[in-house]
């Protein structure tokens, strides 16, 4: 049976192809004509289904960020602050984690900056468990930002060390990133 | 269709039309230009030309480790040579095989569906 079809298949093909090359070999030519044109509405069809999300482009980085938030919200580390900070005159300005929502680290900015009006620059570079707003460390205030999967207790009662030395991880991170921070002021 | 073929080719009996046809299709084999549609036949001289290759490489390396060569650039030569040579091979082959294996492995690869089916069938029929 299989030997059946197979042979009739061939010979269906067959007849088409030779009664009928001509005629198909011209469709196909015109289909390659058109297929300039076709790429065209294609992508228009595709940038107005995009746009009730503002633009293609802007779908476009959603997308990327809406995967990095998904992500980051799935492996969202626990913080645990044994100890507030007491001494040294810190004092904890902001816990992320008791926010109803999760904040994006520009949101967090947005926060300490006006709870603690100076001006930030949040570097992007891999400095271990540190933002600051002045290129070299400051003693004043801090923001620690943690994206640790397994979580983190922390003991903020003895910060004598600055966080670059305590071995926390911190690593490139976008503007839309979502991930447990702490926001801590030092008077001086 | 029938109605066009002219005199002198209804003069020829079917033998003779069929070495006609492998005349034309083994003058024009690996030509994608001029190659009859419903061939593959060069699919068998590029299967032929890859495996004389490997045979020729294989055969003909030690002349490099004889001379003394080893690691030898030149010996890119050798393997152009042997691109160029396994093609000139696998067709000579080919046109050695004779009319009938040759018009026999034609209609398996045209009707591919029951050359499949019979090494599928014959394959399990030999591992039971």
């Amino acid at each position: 049976m299989a030997m059946v079809i197979g042979w009739l298949s061939v010979e269906i093909h067959d007849y088409i192809w030779l009664n009928y090359y001509k005629q198909i070999k011209a469709i196909l030519n015109m289909l390659y004509f058109l297929l300039a044109f076709l790429c065209v509405v294609i992508a228009l069809i595709v940038y107005f289904q995009g746009s009730g999300e503002g633009s293609l482009i802007q779908a476009v980085q959603n997308w990327h960020q809406q995967v990095n938030q998904d992500l980051q919200k799935s492996s969202v580390a626990q913080l645990k602050v044994l100890g507030e900070p007491k001494g040294e005159n810190w004092s904890l300005v902001l816990n992320s984690q008791n926010q109803p929502e999760l904040l994006t680290a520009n949101q967090v900015r947005n926060i300490c900056q006006n709870r603690l009006g100076v001006g930030w620059r949040l570097p992007k570079t891999n400095e271990l468990g540190l933002l600051t707003p002045y290129p070299i460390l400051s003693s004043h205030t801090y923001i620690w930002a943690l994206n640790k999967r397994d979580g983190m207790n922390l003991n903020l009662t003895s910060l004598s060390q600055t966080p670059a030395q305590s071995g926390q991880t911190f690593v490139n991170y976008d503007s839309t990133d979502v991930f447990p921070t702490l926001c801590i002021q030092k008077s001086p | 269709m029938s109605n066009k073929i002219p005199k002198n080719l209804q003069s020829l009996s079917n033998r003779e039309l069929l070495a006609l046809e492998d005349k034309i299709l083994l003058k024009n084999e690996l030509c994608s230009e001029d190659r009859a549609f419903f061939t593959q036949s060069h699919l068998v001289i590029y299967f032929l030309a890859i495996l004389f290759f490997c045979l020729m490489q294989i055969l003909l390396s030690p002349i490099f480790t004889i001379l003394g060569l080893q690691n030898n650039p030149l010996a890119i030569f050798l393997y152009v040579g042997c691109l160029i040579g396994s093609v000139f091979v696998a067709s000579s082959l080919w046109a050695q095989l004779g009319l009938y294996p040759r018009y026999w492995i034609r209609t398996a690869l045209h009707y591919w569906p029951l050359t499949l089916t019979l090494a599928i069938y014959t394959s399990y029929l030999l591992r039971r």
